[in-house]
């Protein structure tokens, strides 16, 4: 089977199915599977009208109006919003997954025979990436900091926190990152961080085509870099200091 | 017998990054532990090496047939509702290769065994304890 890598990112299929073990008491991990497509988010009758909702939000917001507007649209009743038990929280739900699940088509890099000299690093794909999925807020951008504000309240902090996290570990994965120790961790932590401050700065930006949220963008991914190289060197350091020590110890004549 | 070991380590690595599985967060409290295993036992004498090969390669091979009997057992269950679970499937692959593997860690066995694992000076306690440790990481991995 071929591995991903050599796999063109625009044709390869998303899917993701759950392992479930019947056996003692083990959780299960979600295993990604590229035979097996996962079930769609929503169901047919909630796709409808949230797709058609996601079009009122310019005008009515976050709010329960657009999702009656939405469901009118569908050609549903205005009660079936009553399908949506956490009113205008699902349908910002409904934008973070869709946008989330798009990504992969938003964004094409050249498979690996087409690039020339210049190869494009796995950084600047997260770049990319990132400000794809940003762009995809340009929209509904003035609506959305009441939207996070709706996230914000306690019963939906949990669920958007999820999401974050699953857009962090989307991007990474699409941007081509194989490593799966510590830094599998640290690098979706980061990234969700850097990733949730620009987009809050991108509610107050005012700029033509939102140069000074990529520069904010730009800025931060650098800081992380700096940090990652300081913590590099700081631990390198230690190794080496830690090795001297032992070796003058031995060479004075102590069994370490 | 390292070059293979090395190879499974990568060959799992490959497999976790690629179906996007979260790996476990112990993992560096794990690095350290094999680390002091490794020399601890290392110190201790060429025969406590070897036995701590045995204690380790024999809690992996009955890993790994756990592993391989839940996969089987799915694959029956797919092959009953027709679906192909043969060469160059995803299931077809994975047991293919921990078949592989477990075997490879079996061979280990038998030469830890073969070099001596039994002369080992407190063989039982030494065994016993590097078993349970090898159980309960697997414990905790499964769930962290």
């Amino acid at each position: 089977m071929a591995s991903p890598s050599r796999l063109s990112r625009s044709i390869r299929p998303q899917f993701r199915s759950s392992l479930l073990r019947p056996i003692s008491s083990r959780q299960s991990r979600l295993y990604h599977s590229y035979e097996y497509a996962q079930p769609p988010p929503f169901s047919p009758a909630e796709s409808a009208i949230l797709s058609s909702a996601i079009a009122h939000v310019p005008d009515h917001g976050f709010s329960s109006s657009a999702l009656s507007l939405g469901a009118r649209d569908a050609g549903y009743l205005d009660a079936s919003t009553n399908l949506f038990s956490r009113g205008a929280f699902d349908l910002i739900n409904y934008h973070l997954v869709s946008q989330r699940i798009s990504l992969k088509d938003a964004v094409q890099f050249p498979g690996e025979a087409e690039q020339g000299p210049g190869k494009l690093g796995i950084g600047s794909k997260v770049r990319a990436l990132t400000l794809a999925r940003l762009r995809a807020n340009r929209p509904i951008i003035h609506r959305w900091q009441e939207a996070l504000a709706i996230m914000a309240q306690p019963s939906y902090v949990p669920p958007s926190l999820a999401e974050l996290a699953r857009l962090a570990d989307e991007i990474w994965f699409l941007a081509g990152d194989v490593s799966v120790d510590t830094s599998w961790y640290t690098k979706r932590a980061s990234l969700s961080a850097i990733y949730s401050a620009t987009e809050i700065f991108m509610t107050q930006d005012t700029s033509k085509d939102f140069t000074d949220t990529e520069k904010f963008l730009d800025a931060r991914l650098e800081d992380s870099i700096k940090l990652g190289g300081f913590l590099g060197a700081c631990s390198e350091w230690i190794d080496y200091t830690g090795h001297s020590v032992v070796n003058v110890l031995r060479s004075k004549g102590m069994r370490v | 017998m390292y070059d293979q070991e090395a190879s499974h380590f990568s060959t799992f690595n490959a497999l976790l990054a690629k179906h996007r599985i979260r790996p476990t967060a112990m993992y560096p409290v794990w690095k350290v532990a094999a680390t002091a295993l490794g020399w601890g036992t290392a110190l201790l004498g060429r025969e406590a090496a070897m036995a701590c090969t045995e204690a380790v390669e024999t809690e992996i091979g009955g890993h790994y047939n756990e592993q391989v009997r839940v996969l089987l057992d799915w694959a029956e269950k797919l092959e009953a509702r027709g679906q192909d679970v043969g060469e160059g499937t995803e299931l077809g692959d994975l047991l293919r290769t921990l078949r592989r593997i477990r075997d490879e860690e079996l061979e280990h066995l038998d030469h830890a065994v073969e070099n001596d694992a039994k002369a080992a000076e407190p063989y039982e306690l030494l065994t016993n304890v590097i078993r349970g440790g090898c159980r309960g990481a697997i414990w905790i991995s499964e769930r962290v």
